[in-house]
């Protein structure tokens, strides 16, 4: 049997998204933006290599338009961590 | 701050605040999601836009300072059914993997080919050295712009 007998095998096929990816139609995760959307955001010590004695987010969830603050507290399991 | 700037040749007016990046105006303001959220450091290229034919990358370049200017997307150059030459050429040397980094690829890669119509292939890489693609190795994307300089080359010898 020759490769020219096989529909795809031998042959160049294009590949089916390409297109999207080359126009930016393509939607990645990032690109929806669903109704109520909210927008998260990572708060890290301000320390690299230190005992974590307290968290105090009262502040942050005064500010206006703050939705939640979530902490370890939040997650049920924390192998990592605790809480 | 209202600002005034042509985006693929349309104008427009944006409410931008004073420390607003052109990344976040065009993603979330002009819904124009082709524009890449990558590193948001200047160091992926995911985010290039051509500025007056340049290439910047947009999530550190500040929305009041693209005012009066000209913004150009990857969808100034091509849509789905109507490729650019150079996207054709892309697709046929399956140059990309995810795609992420393609938009930014192409335009700065067109950006080059609009300022020097035959680069040699240091030349392109110096120019997509900006864009990161960490599918790809490059290689197809270096062949597949080569490839296009070549044929556009080839075609104007006949003339």
């Amino acid at each position: 049997m020759k490769n020219s007998d096989f529909s795809y095998i031998g042959k160049r096929l294009p590949r089916q998204d390409a297109e999207l990816q080359l126009t930016g139609t393509c939607r990645y995760g990032d690109d929806y933006f669903p109704p109520n959307l909210l927008i998260a955001k990572a708060r890290y010590s301000d320390y690299p290599h230190a005992k974590l004695l307290g968290v105090d987010v009262s502040e942050a969830e005064a500010m206006p338009g703050v939705a939640a603050v979530i902490t370890c507290r939040d997650v049920p399991y924390n192998r990592f961590g605790g809480g | 701050m209202l600002i005034h700037f042509h985006v693929n040749g349309k104008a427009c007016a944006v409410d931008a605040a004073p420390d607003e990046k052109l990344l976040d105006t065009l993603r979330e303001k002009l819904q124009i999601t082709s524009v890449k959220r990558g590193c948001e450091n200047g160091d992926c290229g995911a985010c290039t836009v051509l500025l007056d034919g340049r290439p910047v990358a947009s999530c550190i370049f500040l929305t009041v300072k693209a005012r009066n200017h000209s913004i150009q997307t990857i969808e100034a150059f091509g849509e789905p059914g109507h490729l650019h030459p150079l996207q054709e050429k892309f697709r046929a040397h399956g140059a990309f993997q995810c795609g992420f980094c393609a938009p930014g690829v192409t335009l700065s890669a067109i950006s080059l080919l609009n300022q020097n119509p035959t680069p040699t292939e240091e030349e392109v890489r110096r120019a997509i050295s900006g864009n990161l693609c960490r599918c790809s190795g490059y290689v197809q994307i270096v062949e597949a712009i080569m490839d296009y300089v070549e044929e556009r080359r080839a075609a104007r010898e006949e003339l």
